[in-house]
């Protein structure tokens, strides 16, 4: 008789992990393009002129602000996409349940969350370089606080890594009923015009300002992180429902 | 041991019944054939068996478990179809090293033969490849997998004549090599049932038999001759099958059991023909039964 | 600066040809193509960064304290950094002096009378600033001229001169911790120039155009 072999999670999320590294490669591509297209738009930088005390200062500020917003629609964008059914459909060519196979997507998500924002933190010092090559006549003021840098990346990557918790959930409502791509972006545009007109921050705009106000670092740290996990509980248990129809 | 234990199973789509209170259960290291029409429930049945779908009702067990969400079912069974899904960014090289990856048995030499045999290239990349080599790359994943539960769904599919042959002839091999439980479906019953030992057939989503593949060979006789002989003899049988050869002649179809030895040889003396019926044109006309021959949506007009 | 330019798109430009004429997955060449454009700008940043040693100024407090130094006359308390010109006048201490500015705003005076009549008007003017993103930009400044003429004495700001200023900004998700907002600060700070007279005891002052004067104790 053939014997069974036996297996565990774990170990079939650490096989899932590594392939879905090799099977969604190309998530990197999208990343370098659009933050290349972002790293094109900041160039324009922010300019700012004061006057005063006998002269005339203008400042052109260089940020990777651009670089980071990009990043979040990125992340959003990728989340989404491997909830579909052909991403989600590799894992049962192979081992998997569909726990493991969010869970894989989760730790995914994370590492490439905490990838693109070095790389969107670090985009920031292509720009002033590209920036200072063609600059002619100015005081240069580059710094590079190390603290800031690290403060910034972990920052960048919980934030990114929320919007790809939401893009999860997103995919996973829309896995369950068609319908859900449809009602949740006119959901969100309809919430948005409704924070407009009333002029409060109560919906989309204060769940922004939830995240963007908190100015204290380790609330902001409880903050994101039970969203995410509260968010992408939901997904997974959306998705331990689906079945498969290939 | 029971490797794949259905009892009552049903599945429903949007309220239209795939499978309806389907009981049976298939030996541990068999080749099962699964007969049945285009949309008999073939590939839900092999679905629910991977896991990949939940019956609506009933009790399915794999290797004694579930096996929706079952980490267990899903490493040792495999399920191959036409439609199995590969990340576009792997050639064919990669998925192989996924596969060895993610099923222990996993015989690579055999794998790097069979691709090389089929002249498929590693590099080559599984969305560029033509139906019919899809068809044969899937087979060498799901051959090399060793996978104690082994599911082909219309693996042939695309596959030229001899391709067809070789894959027969390679799945034969490894599994006498490497003994599993291999389930196989097809709607075409004579290219593969050399390898059955079992028949399952379905139809409507029931199972309409499960035997070995030697008494579905027996199963029934032909008969054909003139009408009115015919008529005599076979008086008060029931008839599976019948079709009119011109105006006076008739060729019937019965159940081996429903004629002793002696009335047949008296028919073949009154000039009947009796004939043993295949394995392949028993299952027809099992799943043909009441719906008359497609002769007859001509004969009405 | 162009040699470098030029030096780095060749490297950048064999790199590429090398990574994407093997048999080697275009993803995997963009990253290592795009990771090493990174840190080689990374580095040559590091390089031509300077330090942030100084500590973010609180604006605020330090404009308070600076008047409030110059009001009790401890005007040595000043960072002499502050400090533009120091200018002597000889005076006939009869005379009654008027003090006027052409400066946009009213500047301040802290008038200073000497225990003596010794003739003389010692005038200091003090100015902090600018500082952009904390770091002092007064290089390129041109000095405030102070001017006597008859009785009047004069504080004139030169004509507007243009600086320009290229700076790196924190991203909002270091300022959000960092200065507590999502939106940084305006980055230049200065203070308006303030001018400290030591005056013979008996001098009569006048106020003139565009002054406040302020007597110290």
């Amino acid at each position: 008789m053939m014997s069974l072999i036996k297996t565990d999670l774990v170990k079939v999320l650490k096989m899932q992990y590594l392939f879905k590294f090799k099977a969604n490669i190309d998530v990197f591509s999208s990343l370098i393009g659009i933050q290349l297209l972002a790293v094109l738009f900041s160039f324009g930088g922010f300019y700012h002129s004061t006057h005063g005390w006998g002269m005339v200062i203008n400042l052109q500020q260089y940020s990777a602000n651009i670089v980071i917003c990009f990043t979040f629609i990125w992340a959003l964008i990728t989340a989404i996409t491997i909830t579909t059914k052909p991403y989600r459909h590799y894992d049962f060519t192979f081992v998997t349940n569909r726990l493991s196979s969010s869970l894989s997507n989760i730790l995914f998500l994370l590492t490439v969350s905490v990838l693109g924002s070095i790389t969107a933190m670090l985009s920031s010092n292509l720009i002033k370089f590209i920036v200072y090559m063609f600059l002619d006549d100015s005081i240069v003021l580059f710094k590079q606080p190390f603290f800031d840098f690290f403060t910034g990346m972990i920052t960048t990557s919980l934030y990114t890594f929320l919007f790809c918790s939401i893009g999860y959930l997103v995919g996973a409502f829309i896995q369950y009923h068609k319908g859900f791509s449809v009602v949740i972006p006119v959901l969100f545009m309809g919430l948005l015009i409704f924070d407009g007109m009333t002029m409060n921050s109560t919906t989309i705009t204060g769940f922004t300002e939830f995240y963007i106000k908190e100015s204290n670092p380790f609330y902001f740290l409880l903050k994101t992180i039970l969203m995410s996990s509260l968010v992408l509980t939901a997904a997974i248990s959306i998705f331990n429902h689906l079945e498969v129809e290939r | 041991m029971k490797i794949i234990e259905c009892r009552d199973i049903s599945k429903m789509y949007f309220r239209q019944k795939a499978l309806e209170q389907l009981t049976f259960s298939i030996e541990e290291n068999k080749i099962t054939g699964l007969i049945g029409r285009n949309g008999a429930g073939k590939t839900t049945l092999l679905k629910l068996i991977s896991g990949f779908i939940k019956p609506t009702a009933g009790e399915i067990k794999v290797f004694s478990e579930q096996p929706f969400n079952n980490l267990f079912v899903s490493a040792n069974s495999i399920l191959v179809d036409d439609s199995m899904s590969f990340p576009a960014a792997l050639n064919l090289g990669d998925i192989m090293d996924a596969a060895a990856a993610f099923y222990s048995n996993w015989h690579q030499p055999l794998a790097e033969g069979l691709l090389d045999y089929f002249s498929l290239e590693k590099y080559k990349y599984h969305n560029r490849l033509s139906k019919g080599q899809t068809s044969t790359f899937n087979m060498i994943i799901g051959l090399a997998s060793r996978c104690p539960l082994t599911l082909f769904d219309e693996p042939t599919i695309g596959m030229d004549a001899a391709v067809r042959k070789d894959f027969y002839r390679a799945l034969l091999k490894d599994y006498l090599a490497f003994p599993r439980t291999i389930v196989l479906s097809s709607h075409h019953l004579e290219e593969i049932e050399h390898l059955l030992e079992d028949v399952l057939l379905i139809k409507n989503g029931q199972c309409l038999l499960h035997l070995p593949i030697y008494d579905v060979k027996e199963m029934m006789i032909s008969v054909e001759g003139k009408l009115a002989i015919a008529d005599q003899v076979l008086q008060e049988k029931e008839i599976i099958y019948e079709q009119s050869i011109g105006t006076n002649h008739v060729h019937r179809v019965l159940l081996r059991e429903e004629a002793s030895v002696e009335e047949l040889q008296g028919a073949e003396r009154m000039g009947l023909k009796i004939r043993p019926v295949n394995a392949s044109d028993a299952c027809v006309y099992l799943t043909d039964k009441g719906k008359g021959v497609i002769d007859d949506v001509f004969n009405k007009n | 600066m162009n040699v470098v330019t030029i030096l780095i798109s060749i490297i950048a430009v064999v790199i590429a040809i090398f990574l994407l004429s093997k048999r080697f997955k275009m993803t995997y060449s963009l990253l290592i193509i795009y990771i090493g454009a990174l840190l080689i700008s990374s580095i040559f940043i590091w390089f031509i960064s300077i330090e942030d040693e100084r500590e973010r100024i609180k604006t605020d407090e330090m404009t308070n304290q600076f008047n409030e130094t110059l009001r009790q006359g401890e005007r040595e308390r000043i960072d002499p950094l502050y400090l533009m010109k120091e200018e002597t006048f000889q005076i006939d201490e009869d005379q009654e002096l008027t003090l006027t500015s052409n400066y946009e705003w009213e500047v301040r005076v802290y008038v200073d009378r000497k225990n003596i009549d010794d003739g003389k008007v010692e005038a200091s003017i003090y100015h902090i600033g600018p500082y952009v993103d904390g770091v002092y930009v007064t290089d390129s400044l041109a000095p405030y001229r102070l001017k006597k003429k008859e009785d009047t004495l004069g504080f004139y700001v030169p004509q507007d001169r243009t600086v320009k200023v290229t700076m790196g900004a924190p991203e909002f998700t270091v300022t959000q911790f960092k200065y507590g907002e999502v939106f940084s600060e305006d980055p230049i700070y200065a203070n308006d120039p303030a001018i400290y007279l030591q005056v013979p005891k008996s001098l009569k002052i006048k106020r003139g155009e565009g002054v406040f004067i302020d007597y110290v104790k």
